[in-house]
C-alpha cells in the first residue's frame, strides 16, 4: 500500500492536532454522538444510514476508518445484523471504549495512512473524517483526502463509502473542508473506479459517495 | 411557451432520426437506439430506483416504443404509466405491440407546467444526433429538465452520455449535476455505476424518499392535456 510522505509533510502535526481535538470532545461529551464531533445523535444516525445503503451489508466484512467509540457497530446490529463489523481509529481512548462496548467486533488503533499489512475488507467506510481541515490550507487538505481515499479503496474488495461537506451550504465553519461533490466523484472515477454514485439527496448540507469495484446493478 | 427555431430543429432532428430507426428495426431496443436489451434493463433499474409504490404515476418522456411500461409490468409494480414521444411513427409502433398502453405523440413542452406525475423518467431522451449544434442541444436539455421537473410531484430521473459519441451528443456530468442542484432542487443523486459511458441523475423535490401510495389512481393521461 502507498503511504504519503508528501501529503503528511504538507500537514505538519496532523495526528497530534486531530488527537487533541477529539480527546477534548470525548472528555467534554463522553462516548456520545456529540463526543464524536456530530451535532447530535440524529444527524449521526442519518449519515450512517446513508453510508450503510452502499449495498446490502449482511454477510459482508465492513470496516470503518475513524470509527471513534464504534457507534456504527451498534447501528448495524439493527440495519444489517449479519454484517461483520470492524473499526480503526487513531485515538486509543476511543478504541478502548469501542472494545468494551462491542466485544464481538474487532477494533484497532491505526492510521489509515500508516503501514497497512495488507488489510482487506468487503466494504470500507468513513463518516465525517474528511471534514475537519482545521487551519490547514484547502489544497493540502484535498491532497490528504485523496490519499486517504486511495488507501481506503485499496483495502476494499467490493465498495468504498464516505461522506463530506457539500460546497452548497448555508453556513461555512472555517475549520471544515467543503467540496463540490462532483469534483470528488471525478477524482474517484479517474483514480479508483468508474463505478461511482453521488448522493446529495438527504437533508444535511453534505454528500455521500459510493465507489464500487464492479457494478452491482 | 416559446419554442425557438433551434429547439424546433432539435424536435425535427429527433423525429427524423428515430422514425428512421424504428422503420429499420421495429419495436425493439435497437429500434429506439439502444445497443441491447440487457443494457436497457440496467438503465431502467437505475432510473426507477428500488422503491416504487403501487399507484405511483410515472411519466415516460421520450417513451419510444414504451418498453418501460413492459418493464414495470414485469416488475409487477402497479404503476400508473403514461408515455409521450415526439415521433408519431414510434407511438404507432408502441400501440401496435401493446394496444392498451397509455402513450401519446407530442412535445412534452406543450404540456402546462403543473404536476401530472409523481416520477418523470427521461431515458435516452437527450440522445440527440450530432448534426444538431452543441449549444442548441445544451440549451434544449436544460430547458427540458426545467419543464419536466415542473410536471413532477416527487422526482425527475434522466440519463445522458458522458461524452459525445459518433452518433449522439453527450455532456460532462459535473455540468448537469451543477445545473440541477442550483436551478431545480438541491437534492440530487448521480449514478455512474451501471454503464461505462453514461450516467443517471435523479432530482428530488423532497428528501423523505417516500412516494405516495394511492387507493384511487387519478386520471393522468398526458395526451388528455393537449
Amino acid at each position: 500500500m502507498t503511504t504519503t510522505p508528501a501529503a503528511a509533510a504538507a500537514l505538519p502535526n496532523l495526528t497530534d492536532r486531530v488527537t487533541r481535538y477529539y480527546t477534548d470532545l470525548l472528555d467534554t461529551h463522553g462516548p456520545t454522538a456529540e463526543g464524536m464531533g456530530y451535532k447530535n445523535a440524529d444527524a449521526q444516525e442519518l449519515r450512517y444510514r446513508i453510508i450503510s445503503e452502499v449495498t446490502d451489508l449482511n454477510g459482508l466484512a465492513v470496516h470503518e476508518v475513524g470509527c471513534g467509540v464504534g457507534h456504527l457497530a451498534g447501528l448495524l446490529t439493527r440495519w444489517a445484523p449479519r454484517a461483520r463489523f470492524s473499526g480503526s481509529d487513531i485515538l486509543p481512548a476511543s478504541i478502548d471504549i469501542a472494545r468494551r462496548t462491542h466485544p464481538a467486533c474487532r477494533f484497532a488503533v491505526r492510521d489509515v495512512l500508516g503501514p497497512s499489512d495488507g488489510w482487506r475488507y468487503d466494504v470500507v467506510v468513513t463518516s465525517g473524517m474528511l471534514n475537519l481541515r482545521l487551519e490547514y490550507d484547502d489544497a493540502a487538505w484535498e491532497q490528504w483526502v485523496c490519499q486517504v481515499l486511495r488507501n481506503m479503496y485499496a483495502m476494499c474488495t467490493v465498495a468504498l463509502a464516505f461522506n463530506g461537506m457539500s460546497d452548497q451550504v448555508d453556513f461555512r465553519d472555517p475549520n471544515l473542508f467543503y467540496a463540490n461533490p462532483m469534483d470528488i466523484a471525478e477524482f474517484c472515477r479517474a483514480e479508483l473506479s468508474p463505478q461511482v454514485v453521488v448522493r446529495h439527496d438527504y437533508p444535511l448540507y453534505e454528500y455521500t459517495v459510493y465507489v464500487y469495484r464492479d457494478s452491482l446493478v | 411557451m416559446s419554442v425557438t427555431a433551434a429547439t424546433t430543429d432539435i424536435a425535427s432532428a429527433i423525429r427524423e432520426h428515430f422514425t428512421q430507426l424504428v422503420k429499420q428495426y421495429g419495436a425493439t431496443p435497437v429500434g429506439v437506439g439502444w445497443a441491447n436489451a440487457e443494457e436497457q434493463l440496467r438503465r431502467y433499474r437505475c432510473l426507477l430506483g428500488p422503491h416504487l409504490p403501487a399507484g405511483t404515476r410515472v411519466l415516460d418522456v421520450g417513451c419510444g416504443v414504451a418498453q418501460l411500461a413492459a418493464h414495470l409490468q414485469r416488475r409487477d409494480v402497479a404503476c400508473e404509466y403514461a408515455g409521450i414521444d415526439l415521433c408519431p411513427d414510434v407511438i404507432a409502433a408502441a400501440r401496435a405491440v401493446t394496444p392498451s398502453v397509455c402513450v401519446s405523440s407530442g412535445d412534452v413542452r406543450d404540456l402546462p407546467p403543473t404536476p401530472v406525475c409523481d416520477v418523470a423518467v427521461c431515458c435516452g431522451t437527450f440522445h440527440v444526433p450530432r448534426r444538431v449544434d452543441a449549444t442548441s442541444w445544451r440549451t434544449w436539455v436544460f430547458e427540458m429538465l426545467g419543464h419536466v421537473f415542473r410536471l413532477t410531484t416527487h422526482r425527475l430521473a434522466f440519463n445522458l452520455l458522458r461524452v459525445d459519441t459518433d452518433a449522439y451528443h453527450g455532456c460532462d456530468p459535473r455540468d448537469l449535476f451543477e445545473y440541477c442542484r442550483r436551478n431545480l432542487s438541491r437534492f440530487v443523486t448521480m449514478r455512474a455505476d451501471y454503464a461505462a459511458d453514461e450516467y443517471t441523475i435523479h432530482v428530488h423535490r423532497h428528501v423523505d424518499g417516500q412516494l405516495p401510495c394511492r387507493d384511487t389512481p387519478p386520471n393522468q393521461d398526458p395526451g388528455a392535456a393537449h
